[in-house]
């Protein structure tokens, strides 16, 4: 049996099957809602921060301490800076004139990792330790990882 | 056999394009590890290192991808045992362009158009939109700028300088026009007999001299660049005397 073939018949098999669990079939419970984890803490704010939560589409000013979740944003404007604190002890520095994300991250078990967006002006991270955490930052141009590529238990 | 069982037996069948999942997960640690083991000092870790990604890198070629991350995160276990933080800055130029300088720690991972470079501390990498990444040891080029000699303003050239009587005269303030691209400024001032006076490197276009001893002086200013580079030099001249006294003598009524 070509590779063709194969896919053709696994196409029309699932087709056959969805088909006849249309409304009858039983449905799979949904998930309970899990409670946001909040990735990081904004501190040392200095000049205008802004903040757009991952819900939301308005720019709202950053108070110190305030947490950040998966897919919120920051922003800086000029004469500006914050600093971005994780839980693990990491941090990163935010310039002027910069606008980053906390990209959704899917976890393996054990893993310690970041995955940022930062889409324009300066960053200063450091790793606390990178032997048993990872850093990701993707900018329109680059993806940039710093420590550990994988962590087993 | 039924229509229905050769459909079964395709769909158990394993997908014949789909990657193994754990072959990204070691691409990822073996080179993690190997641009580890580059960087290291020789000595008994890094030879440990070199011999678990060897089996790391043997592992992957046999296609048992999970043996070969565990094995290739070992080695790169091994190397990590300063236990220092990795630090390192990432700037983005409004055009996409990407810097990533490594300043601490293990290398950082640049990866862009399929290519992946590390960046050890003091190294950076400069990422074009579309393109691979540049990779280049040491510090990031500075733009070299031709410094212009500093213009002079005050005190005027060859100026009398008159303050109130004392052993050392004072304070003289010197000043100059900024100049384009300096980081800061170079003062010398010599005395009649071409002594140093004073000397200072300041970051402003204005210089405070301390109290001096009357007497003939010239000062010089330099430009200064940021990576060593100076300017050509302006120089002056100036002298420092004391007041003289006025003694008004009234005549007497008395004769």
């Amino acid at each position: 049996v070509t590779p063709h073939l194969r896919q053709i018949a696994t196409a029309l098999c699932i087709a056959f099957f969805l088909a006849c669990s249309s409304d009858k079939g039983p449905r799979v419970a949904e998930s309970p809602k899990v409670a946001p984890v909040a990735r990081a803490r904004l501190k040392r704010l200095v000049g205008q921060v802004l903040v757009k939560r991952a819900a939301g589409d308005d720019w709202a000013q950053a108070k110190d301490a305030m947490e950040l979740f998966e897919n919120d944003k920051v922003r800086t404007v000029a004469g500006a800076s914050a600093v971005l604190e994780f839980a693990n002890g990491s941090s990163v520095s935010l310039g002027e004139d910069a606008l980053i994300g906390i990209s959704e991250t899917h976890l393996r078990p054990g893993q310690d990792h970041t995955d940022l967006t930062l889409l324009k002006g300066h960053i200063d991270a450091a790793l606390d330790k990178p032997a048993q955490q990872s850093l990701s930052v993707t900018t329109p141009s680059a993806t940039v990882r710093a420590g550990r590529e994988i962590v087993f238990q | 056999m039924t229509p229905w069982i050769l459909i079964a037996a395709l769909l158990l069948a394993p997908p014949p394009t789909a990657p193994p999942p754990d072959r990204a997960l070691a691409e990822g640690a073996i080179t993690s590890a190997r641009h580890a083991v580059e960087q290291a000092a020789h000595d008994t870790h890094r030879t440990d290192a070199e011999k678990k990604l060897s089996d790391a890198e043997a592992l992957f070629a046999k296609g048992a991808y999970a043996d070969a991350a565990t094995a290739a995160d070992s080695a790169w276990k091994l190397l990590d045992a300063s236990g220092e933080k990795t630090r390192f800055e990432v700037q983005v130029a409004p055009d996409g362009t990407t810097e990533v300088k490594t300043r601490t720690g293990q290398p950082v991972r640049v990866e862009s158009e399929g290519k992946t470079v590390a960046v050890a501390p003091g190294e950076h990498a400069l990422v074009h939109k579309g393109e691979p990444p540049e990779h280049t040891a040491g510090p990031p080029p500075v733009e070299k700028v031709a410094l212009t000699a500093p213009s002079l303003l005050a005190p005027r050239d060859h100026g009398k300088l008159s303050f109130k009587p004392a052993q050392k005269l004072g304070p003289v303030l010197l000043s100059w026009s900024k100049v384009h691209g300096a980081s800061g400024y170079e003062v010398i001032v010599t005395d009649g007999d071409h002594h140093e006076a004073f000397t200072a490197k300041v970051s402003s276009a204005k210089a405070k001299l301390p109290p001096l001893p009357p007497g003939q002086y010239a000062w010089t200013v330099r430009a200064l660049g940021a990576t060593g580079e100076q300017s050509d030099p302006s120089q002056r001249s100036f002298e420092l005397v004391p007041e003289r006294i006025k003694l008004e003598v009234q005549t007497s009524k008395w004769k």
